[in-house]
């Protein structure tokens, strides 16, 4: 009898018997990477400068459409207007954003801001009552398909008029000037947009202030995000230097964080419209000849102190309304 | 040489061989006996000691996390004070998510898992922050408060639940490996055992034959001693294996299933709260719900299917009455909010569509409950199967080679 296969036999028996012992991996530490908001694209995709729109000139685009004498009643639309649709439907639907402080946010249950004031008074004009409104929360990258779908009537967002925007929608007359300028945190040495060549500097997808941060020279790095206080969260984490957009915007984001600031001058000037569906020119000119009534009888005065005092020492003059067509 | 002897005839040399070769053979069944019910044994401590344990944490940490995000997001819907009931919640789960990642730890999990376990351990309190600078900066009615919540929920989802996913495959696939081995037939005992078996038998034959005397008492004992060693071998171990089989069939495998659908329906509830948080800010979530929300019937379809417990079954038919009516409630949410009356799609989303998301969640966590209660009895069970064998099984194995011997010893010693 082979004696050794046998104790073959028992070793590999035993051998079975004893599990496989396991040493714990050790993990290097983590670096703490900042937490992004969903929808940051770093570097965002930059929409090309347009083609030049024949009979636009982008240096001036705004000029709107004439009122046809002065606002019909409340309630008393002329027959078939977009204006009687509208009253008729009983409800007015507004596309606005519900988080950009001063223009359109929650304060205490309440949706209110600079935009709302104005959908309210075009309510009131429609109506004799300024309730009669359905806020649809929009972004920038959303609103204007919902307004040429036809789900809502107009948008008030504090848009800017631009030559591309002219191709898809019509603007009201300009309702507040603003223009682009940088907030930073306040510790930091930044002063203005051009010390932040290779720097990221953060603006909603869809908005001009995007391609504006881009083209400067030197440029910056362009990051995109899907909301105004996205932005916010990312500078306050650190991951991009500034934000850059209109300063009425600014002033929105700033009253949030007393520890930024917003530098420099502005290097855009941009008028902002309440954008209407082109086929709905008579509520172009409704609009349009209430602007014209709410500059005259202090009521662009008096919401301008309301939400934008901050901005300027003295409430600057009303733009004037400017009409090619 | 032992055919040589056997050719031989020489009566008391094939004796003298005989006996040695059943002491031999009886020897090394005990031992391979003992050998495979160590190891069993060790196997079934495995499962119910460390396997088990590790694979429900990781289920529990998935959970609790998938309901952080789930809860935090709801309570924002309520304005800058949120309500006690899902602040407390909010609460638990993260500490429950911490008693998990202790359990996962403390297990010494190693390679892949130990590498997840890190990852979550490292991001917990990463989140819990902008949690409450989200909650913070919502008290204060600043709309950066839901910014900060959107960056914590998508913290949770593309870096929490990630890893706790990869801790629970790793966990899951090792304990169902384990489940496999410890139910493994001991091929070698049983062969060896046959053969001791068979020898008993032929050298009864052959002294029968050589020596004419029908019986030998001591070949006998040690047949039947043998032959109820292997009995008990046979049936505790497929008795065990059969224990451990509806552990992972009526436990771990359906806790799987369970807790799949379970979390997707508290990621389609964070879904449907984030919409409405963001206001208009994307419909990404929206997206993403309409995805999960098509998967859910399937899910539920399929834990069902695979338990034929009537309570579990029971959970799961009252989780799918609940997913019904909370889809036509989000239907109702979303049209509501689209339409502009943000108010009352919150008040739908809180209310009726909350306690229905709610009962969904409670059904699956009670079905959950139950698996892992049918997989902790089952591996005690097959452990108590087992119980007494380990010592038992070899000794009586060592008794039958020495019954063998002294049956044989006084023909041998006839011959001197």
């Amino acid at each position: 009898m082979p004696r050794h296969a046998v104790l073959v036999a028992f070793a590999a028996l035993l051998a079975a018997g004893c599990g496989t012992v396991e040493v714990p991996a050790r993990t290097a530490p983590a670096s703490a990477r900042p937490a992004l908001p969903a929808g940051v694209q770093d570097p965002a995709p930059v929409p090309t400068t347009p083609a030049a729109t024949p009979g636009c000139d982008p240096a001036d685009p705004e000029t709107s459409l004439r009122p046809t004498g002065p606002l019909p009643a409340p309630g008393r639309m002329p027959a078939g207007s977009a204006m009687d649709r509208i009253v008729r439907r009983g409800v007015l639907v507004a596309g606005v954003d519900q988080n950009l402080r001063l223009f359109g946010s929650i304060v205490d249950g309440e949706l209110v801001g600079y935009d709302i004031d104005y959908v309210r008074a075009i309510a009131r004009a429609l109506f004799g009552d300024p309730g009669r409104v359905r806020f649809r929360a929009v972004t920038s990258a959303n609103r204007i398909e919902l307004l040429t779908s036809g789900e809502i009537d107009l948008i008030a967002d504090s848009m800017s008029i631009t030559c591309e925007r002219l191709a898809q929608v019509d603007f009201s007359t300009n309702y507040f000037t603003s223009g682009q300028r940088v907030m930073v945190r306040a510790d930091s040495r930044w002063t203005g947009i051009d010390d932040l060549g290779g720097r990221k500097v953060c603006a909603p997808a869809g908005t001009t202030s995007l391609r504006y941060i881009a083209e400067r020279r030197p440029a910056p790095v362009p990051v995109s995000v899907v909301d105004w206080t996205d932005c916010l969260v990312l500078l306050q984490q650190g991951y991009v230097e500034a934000i850059s957009t209109t300063d009425t915007i600014l002033l929105g984001l700033r009253q949030q964080d007393p520890t930024t600031r917003i530098v420099g001058d502005r290097f855009t000037t941009e008028p902002h419209g309440i954008a209407v569906r082109k086929t709905d020119p008579d509520l172009l000119r409704f609009v349009n000849a209430l602007l014209e009534r709410m500059r005259a009888d202090g009521s662009w005065e008096r919401i301008y102190r309301t939400w934008l005092r901050e901005l300027d020492r003295t409430v600057p003059a009303p733009p004037p309304a400017r009409y090619g067509r | 040489m032992a055919l040589l002897l056997l050719r031989s005839r020489r009566t008391p040399d094939v004796l003298a061989l005989l006996a040695a070769g059943l002491v031999l053979l009886g020897v090394l069944t005990g031992l391979a006996a003992a050998v495979a019910l160590a190891d069993r044994s060790e196997r079934l401590a495995e499962v119910s000691g460390r396997g088990g344990p590790l694979t429900l944490a990781a289920v529990d940490l998935y959970q609790a996390l998938s309901d952080a995000d789930a809860t935090s997001t709801s309570a924002f819907l309520s304005g800058g004070s949120e309500p006690r009931a899902l602040a407390e919640r909010y609460r638990t789960d993260v500490a429950r998510a911490a008693a998990a990642l202790s359990v996962a730890a403390r297990s010494g999990a190693g390679g892949e898992s130990g590498a997840a376990v890190a990852a979550v351990q490292e991001t917990l309190p990463v989140y819990t922050g902008l949690v409450e600078t989200a909650r913070v900066y919502n008290r204060q009615g600043l709309p950066v408060g839901a910014a900060y919540l959107r960056a914590a929920s998508s913290l949770n989802r593309e870096r929490l639940l990630p890893a706790a996913q990869e801790l629970y495959r790793v966990e899951s696939a090792r304990l169902a490996a384990t489940q496999r081995d410890a139910g493994a037939t001991p091929w070698t005992a049983l062969g060896l055992g046959a053969a001791l078996l068979g020898g008993l038998a032929g050298t009864q034959v052959w002294v029968a034959r050589r020596t004419h005397r029908v019986l030998n008492p001591g070949l006998l004992t040690a047949s039947l001693l043998a032959a109820g060693a292997l009995g008990w071998l046979l049936v505790g171990t497929l008795a065990s294996a059969g224990d451990t089989d509806a552990g992972r069939r009526d436990g771990t495998a359906q806790i799987e299933l369970l807790a799949q659908a379970r979390i997707a329906a508290l990621q389609a509830r964070g879904d449907e709260a984030l919409t409405l948080v963001g206001r208009g800010g994307s419909d990404a979530y929206e997206v993403d719900f309409a995805a999960l929300a098509g998967q859910l019937p399937g899910m539920l379809e399929r834990a069902g299917a695979a338990t034929d417990q009537p309570a579990t079954r029971r959970e799961v038919r009252a989780a799918q009455v609940a997913l019904g009516d909370w889809l036509t409630l989000h239907g109702e949410v979303r049209a509501a909010d689209d339409a502009g009356r943000y108010a009352e799609a919150v008040s739908i989303a809180v209310g009726t569509g909350s306690a229905q998301a709610g009962a969904l969640d409670a059904s699956l966590g009670t079905a959950i409950g139950q698996a892992a209660d049918r997989f902790a009895r089952s591996a005690a069970e097959a452990r108590r199967a087992l119980s007494g064998a380990g010592a038992g099984v070899p000794v009586l194995l060592g008794l039958a080679a020495a019954a063998a011997l002294a049956g044989l010893w006084p023909r041998l010693q006839e011959y001197r």
